[in-house]
């Protein structure tokens, strides 16, 4: 393969490790009937609080976890507005963001102006750097072990919702949720477990893009990247296979547009910078028109 | 598992507590930097003046902000001005930011940021009283008599940058990264290049626009992607997002300039040096003008005495050095003329 070729690829999968791991946590939670806009806000907390405790500790596993564990915490409150209120999903996944944004801003200032750097440590950009110059094995050593894991959580998933009884059921409370409840499922239960899991999957989607990508920490890092996961789960009909797909052609679109404008083709640069939006936009147009689970978005209510 | 009953009272509690918070927070986000009395100049009143910033934590953030900090930090720390700053106000919010300070009796309102340019141009006739400065690039001053504008000589700028990274390349390729391809920023890069084929006529080139100032994986992208064509020399002129661009140097054994500041100490591995700008003097300049009444409806140009290179802490050999600090005092006393053409193709429609 030529080196444009590997390094376009590789800037692919680099970009989309963090929207397949917030796709799956949408497309989670969505199965089980609840919207998860909130998203974008799990994911700047799972950023920031990666970079910190990678920082802080110096090892990134441990900082991988703290940022799995705080979009699980999300996910709790979360779950305490939309499930057991419960208020209007989509009203509080964008107060989600908006707090997380604020916190994540005013948190990150405080580090700072304290005098901390926050340079992590750069171990989880590849799995293998001293292999990346062999052929071929050094294309996958070039990836991060975030990546590795990513895809195994594609798989696993889609085995768990398409597969198993558990996943059934899940899906059954997306569905139907007062048809699930009259089968006998918990359905208030489930869904504060799944939205803890789903914000979990998003917070490690933010380490992903705060230790795998880049090793730092800005004011709203993510820039709209929990949207484009949306995005991609809607296009994959709920799928994580399809969503991982997706989120591959995302992931080219970012790559291809800084590569194009590389290439001096004379275009106004903004032309290349709308690539990855404008090929979401087209693949949604040529393969839209799916249906999501029919209780998504509307409040449970017992009885 | 817990039934909540009652949520009226539930609800009215968390909307409180995320009310206390909020004010918690907005009282965090807008800063009064008040001068130590003693400071203040015995006897003349204490001048209050306001300005207002795009981005947040200017002082650690990027680029221009960085260094117009150390302006508002001379007008609080060594002339005693009281100076009410504003953090991440996006430039719709500008014009009504820099109104609601001049009606609050703050004189002068400071707009650090070329891209508040349409408010500068806005906001003046509507309080006479009030004067309004832009201490960036601006390209004419509004259509009243109490704005004024202090404007580095960006071209001039860019020369000085294009010598620093022609003389330093060992590969002959040197990279332009910016954040937004705005009009000070083509003319900055315009003379860059110019400075840059001044002294080594085969050098080469790369401009690469990242789209916006803060997107710190696109700009780590932008930067690998120059690094790649081999690239080795790059400067940098963003907001926020330059961390990733440092990011990127350091792991492709390639070397930043850093813009307006110095940026030393946010990447000790990756800095060649950086291409000071003077804001202080900008700032000083505008303060005797404005405290003497001689302050004057008029652009004040900054020219190569703003501008200087920060210390190399042997980034480059001696020799290397010596040559860079030799051609910038040419250029700086006329020695050496480099044309001035404007690049309009970095920059295609």
């Amino acid at each position: 393969m030529s080196s444009w070729i590997v390094s376009f690829l590789l800037a692919t999968m680099r970009d989309a490790v963090p929207l397949i791991f917030a796709a799956l946590g949408i497309l989670l939670a969505e199965r089980a009937g609840v919207l998860n806009i909130g998203v974008e806000g799990q994911m700047l907390a799972g950023a920031l609080t990666a970079v910190v405790i990678a920082v802080l500790t110096q090892n990134v596993w441990i900082a991988v976890v703290a940022a799995s564990i705080t979009g699980a915490v999300i996910g709790v409150i979360q779950s305490f507005f939309t499930v057991y209120l419960p208020a209007d999903q989509i009203v509080v996944g964008i107060a989600i963001n908006g707090t997380c944004l604020g916190l994540t801003s005013f948190i990150y200032k405080i580090t700072i102006d304290k005098g901390m750097q926050l340079i992590a440590p750069g171990t989880l950009q590849s799995i293998a750097p001293g292999l990346k110059d062999v052929p071929v094995i050094g294309f996958f050593a070039s990836w991060s072990p975030l990546a590795y894991i990513a895809i195994v959580a594609v798989v696993l998933m889609y085995l768990f919702l398409f597969r198993t009884g558990p996943g059934l059921l899940l899906r059954s409370a997306g569905e139907s949720a007062h048809a699930a409840h009259a089968a006998g499922l918990n359905v208030t239960l489930l869904r504060t477990i799944v939205l803890c899991a789903a914000g979990s999957l998003c917070g490690l989607g933010g380490a992903a893009l705060g230790l795998a990508v880049v090793r730092s920490f800005t004011d709203n890092l993510t820039m709209g990247r929990g949207f484009i996961a949306l995005a991609a789960v809607y296009f994959a009909r709920w799928n994580p296979l399809l969503a991982f797909g997706a989120c591959l052609l995302f992931g080219a679109g970012e790559a291809l547009a800084f590569r194009a404008q590389a290439a001096g083709v004379g275009l106004n640069p903004y032309y290349y910078l709308m690539l990855p939006y404008v090929m979401t936009l087209i693949a949604v147009g040529l393969f839209g028109k799916g249906r999501g689970p029919r209780d998504a978005g509307k409040p449970y209510l017992k009885g | 598992m817990i039934i909540v009953r009652n949520k009226t009272w539930i609800v009215t509690v968390v909307l409180l507590l995320v009310a206390l918070l909020g004010l918690a927070v907005a009282g965090c986000g807008s800063t009064t930097t008040t001068a130590d009395p003693a400071t203040t100049t015995t006897g003349a009143a204490k001048v209050k003046a306001g300005m207002m910033f795009s981005i947040t934590n200017p002082p650690k953030a990027g680029g221009w902000d960085r260094a117009d900090w150390v302006g508002v930090q001379y007008l609080k720390n060594d002339l005693g001005w009281e100076i009410a700053v504003a953090e991440g106000v996006p430039y719709p919010q500008t014009a009504g930011t820099a109104a609601g300070y001049a009606e609050k009796g703050y004189n002068p309102v400071i707009f650090p940021d070329a891209g508040q340019s349409e408010a500068f141009k806005s906001v003046p006739a509507q309080y006479p009283k009030t004067w309004f400065v832009m201490m960036s690039a601006v390209d004419a001053l509004p259509d009243a008599p109490n704005a004024a504008a202090w404007v580095p000589d960006f071209y001039k700028y860019g020369n000085m940058v294009g010598i620093i990274a022609a003389k330093a390349t060992k590969s002959g390729k040197i990279g332009l990264i910016g954040g937004v391809p705005v009009p000070a920023l083509v003319i900055l890069f315009s003379g860059a290049i110019e400075g840059a084929k001044a002294v080594n006529p085969n050098v080469e080139v790369t401009v690469s626009w990242v789209g916006d100032w803060v997107d710190l994986p696109k700009h780590k992208e932008v930067t690998n992607l120059q690094v790649q064509k081999g690239v080795d020399v790059i400067f940098a002129d963003s907001g926020p997002g330059t961390t990733g661009v440092f990011e990127a140097a350091e792991a492709g054994n390639a070397k930043v300039i850093g813009f307006a500041a110095d940026w030393y100490d946010d990447a000790p591995n990756a800095i060649l040096t950086s291409a000071l700008i003077d804001a202080a003097k900008m700032y000083k300049q505008m303060a005797e003008a404005f405290s003497n009444g001689t302050l004057k409806k008029q652009i004040y140009p900054c020219g190569f005495d703003f501008f200087r290179a920060a210390p190399f802490r042997g980034s480059v050999s001696a020799e290397v050095e010596k040559d860079i600090t030799d051609t910038i005092a040419k250029l700086g006393s006329g020695e050496l003329k480099i044309p001035e053409v404007t690049h309009e193709e970095i920059n295609p429609q």
